[in-house]
């Protein structure tokens, strides 16, 4: 009887305590939502959706602009204010989240054109531009973003190995990827 | 000054709470409006702060009912109306309907005015009824101190509009700048710290210089400032001052205005006086009329005194205050900006929760982002985090983790706009 009791007061303290863990990670985490959106659903078009957004791709974001491996704008400020259990509560908690597309309206023909030079980035994102692990899902991303992020990768502003194929392309040909990736839409 | 300024505004609020209470005597308003049967929580003002608090009780526990007590049919925003004032941006981009927060989470909201509070009986009087509660949250923003004794009054706000409350003085200040005659002058006057977002007159000065520039009206624009500097971003906007407007913007610190005389369009101030065809003058602020009449402004006080963890008030029990309203000292290093009073809205919608269900709540953490136009094309921005901080018992800066861009750029400009859409979704949809 009494094992029974004390057994049931453990069970009872882990249920609480994850109860609580799980309101201060949100608490942690919903912050960036004034930002993000809600869930993560951005609805800005430079501002990039992270609620479903694959977890070690947002802990390697994170930890990037905590230790200023990547520029951004306000985001290596931010990421400071976030020790490495923190982060993972940021990855944890917008990955669970469901994918919300961007509303933002993308161009049908450059869509087009897009699709026929896409396959140079199905290795790392997937085929439907859904992201494979630590490579982020583009695929119903705002057109703004995506250009943008494929400029800065040309410009230099932005530095990785695996995105230095997009030197070899045009401005055209770089906006019409980030159309042909915002359009998939799912 | 301060003083004539307090006991003039005393006074006045002892008016109106004496008017307001023949009003409550009168009956009507103290009947019930919605008789109360569950869990209740009331919210007062559907701004930044109000409607997130609104909308995260429900998302931490939709069986509480919610209602939103606001007096406008419209949530109008603040940040953006700077570039509605230039014309680079419309009036219905920054208006909202408050129906998403009925549809979405079954928040009810009441178009109806706060007048009162009981707090013995957990009463609120509003202009439509009586409305019992067991928690109540106040994010009434903040309210403007008239000072006579310089020839300002809130009367006078139709010709010298201070657009620092988005809305119908937005309009008036767009007309008048719409109508600015060739070689005018456009007097823009700083408030005394602390008033709602720090930034906000420098980015509106930049953007009305970039206005004159734009327009080739040979015009310009003079900042009177009552602190002793740029009180937000100085560097970064004291640089694109000296590269785009030399000619447009004259900026002065320590201004004390003496006198308005807007019979003539003169301003007297102790560094001389100056004719203005525009006189935007941002008065000096405090917590909304709303926190004095409900009795949360403690005797002397301008602002609202807070449970920095939970954020009830000082003055009254199972009443809360965020947004700009509070007393920030009381809150610890936060700012007076719409991010501030979003985070609040999440903290304070927790606080209630595990309250209303016999729980703690988790320490606060919060954080800002606040960007501005310096150009028609280019911005910079200011960031912090924030967090509960046992030893001060506040809410304070996450050292390292905040701070001012290097530099001012059009992606930033860009980003504004997103974080404005995504700020507003978060708040009100
Ligand atoms: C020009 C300008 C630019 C700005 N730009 C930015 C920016 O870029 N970023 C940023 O973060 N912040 C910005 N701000 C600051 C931001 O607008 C405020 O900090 C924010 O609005 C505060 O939110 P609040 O909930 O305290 O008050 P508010 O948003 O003002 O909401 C208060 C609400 O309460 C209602 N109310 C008051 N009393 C009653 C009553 N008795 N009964 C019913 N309803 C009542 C009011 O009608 C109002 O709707 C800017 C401000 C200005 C003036």
């Amino acid at each position: 009887m009494k094992v029974r009791f004390i057994f049931l007061v453990f069970l009872f303290l882990i249920a609480a305590s994850f109860v609580f863990a799980e309101t201060y990670e949100k608490r942690i985490v919903i912050v960036c939502a004034g930002c993000h959106g809600t869930n993560g659903a951005s609805v800005g078009d430079s501002i990039p959706i992270i609620g479903g957004q694959k977890a070690s791709y947002l802990k390697k974001v994170m930890m990037e602009y905590k230790n200023d491996k990547k520029v951004g704008s306000v985001m290596p400020k931010i990421a400071k204010g976030y020790h490495d259990e923190r982060i993972d509560f940021v990855a944890n908690y917008f990955s669970n989240k469901q994918w919300v597309n961007t509303n933002k309206p993308f161009d049908k023909n450059l869509a087009d054109k897009g699709k026929k030079i896409a396959d140079v980035c199905y290795d790392c994102h997937g085929k439907l531009g859904e992201g494979i692990e630590a490579f982020p899902r583009i695929a119903g991303q705002p057109v703004f973003y995506l250009k943008q992020v494929l400029f800065d990768y040309k410009n230099g502003v932005l530095k990785s190995d695996e995105m230095s194929f997009v030197s070899e392309y045009s401005d055209v040909d770089l906006e019409a990827l980030a159309n042909y990736f915002s359009s998939i839409r799912r | 000054m301060l003083n004539i300024n307090r006991r003039s505004f005393i006074k006045n609020t002892a008016i109106g709470v004496a008017g307001l209470s023949i009003v409550g005597c009168a009956g009507k308003y103290r009947s019930e409006f919605i008789p109360k049967k569950e869990k209740r929580v009331i919210v007062v003002g559907g701004g930044f702060g109000g409607c997130t608090a609104a909308k995260y009780i429900k998302l931490n526990d939709p069986s509480i009912e919610v209602i939103l007590v606001e007096k406008n049919s419209h949530f109008v925003s603040c940040p953006i109306s700077n570039l509605v004032i230039v014309g680079l941006k419309d009036m219905n981009y920054i208006t909202f309907k408050y129906d998403l927060l009925e549809k979405n989470y079954g928040i009810k909201v009441l178009q109806t005015e706060a007048l009162e509070l009981n707090s013995e009986n957990n009463t609120l009087i509003t202009t439509k009824g009586a409305l019992k509660y067991d928690k109540l949250i106040l994010s009434p923003g903040v309210g403007f101190i008239e000072d006579k004794s310089i020839g300002y009054s809130l009367n006078l706000t139709d010709k010298i509009p201070h657009a620092w409350k988005a809305g119908r003085q937005t309009e008036i200040l767009r007309r008048q700048l719409s109508e600015l005659k060739k070689g005018g002058t456009v007097i823009l006057r700083v408030p005394k710290s602390p008033y709602r977002c720090p930034p906000g007159p420098y980015e509106r000065a930049s953007l009305i210089a970039n206005f004159i520039k734009r327009n080739n009206l040979g015009g310009k624009i003079i900042i009177l400032d009552s602190n002793d500097d740029v009180t937000s971003k100085g560097k970064l906007f004291k640089a694109a001052w000296d590269d785009f407007y030399r000619r447009e913007l004259e900026y002065f610190s320590q201004v004390d205005v003496q006198n308005i005389d807007t019979e003539n369009m003169i301003i007297d101030t102790n560094k001389g006086k100056i004719k203005a065809d525009i006189i935007n003058f941002i008065p000096d602020q405090k917590a909304s009329n709303t926190a004095f009449k409900l009795g949360l402004v403690k005797e002397d006080k301008l602002w609202a005194f807070v449970n920095s963890y939970t954020f009830e008030s000082e003055m009254v029990k199972d009443v809360y205050v965020v947004g700009d309203s509070t007393n920030t000292g009381s809150v610890g290093t936060v700012p007076k900006s719409g991010y501030i009073a979003n985070s609040m809205g999440k903290v304070v919608a927790e606080s209630v929760v595990a309250s209303l269900n016999g729980k703690t709540p988790p320490k606060p953490f919060m954080a800002n982002a606040c960007y501005s136009m310096v150009s028609d094309t280019e911005a910079i921005w200011v960031t912090a985090v924030y967090e509960y901080d046992e030893n001060t018992k506040r809410t304070i800066t996450i050292k390292g983790a905040s701070g001012t861009p290097k530099t001012r750029s059009k992606i930033d400009a860009k980003h504004q706009l997103s974080w404005a859409e995504n700020i507003w979704s978060d708040t009100l949809m």
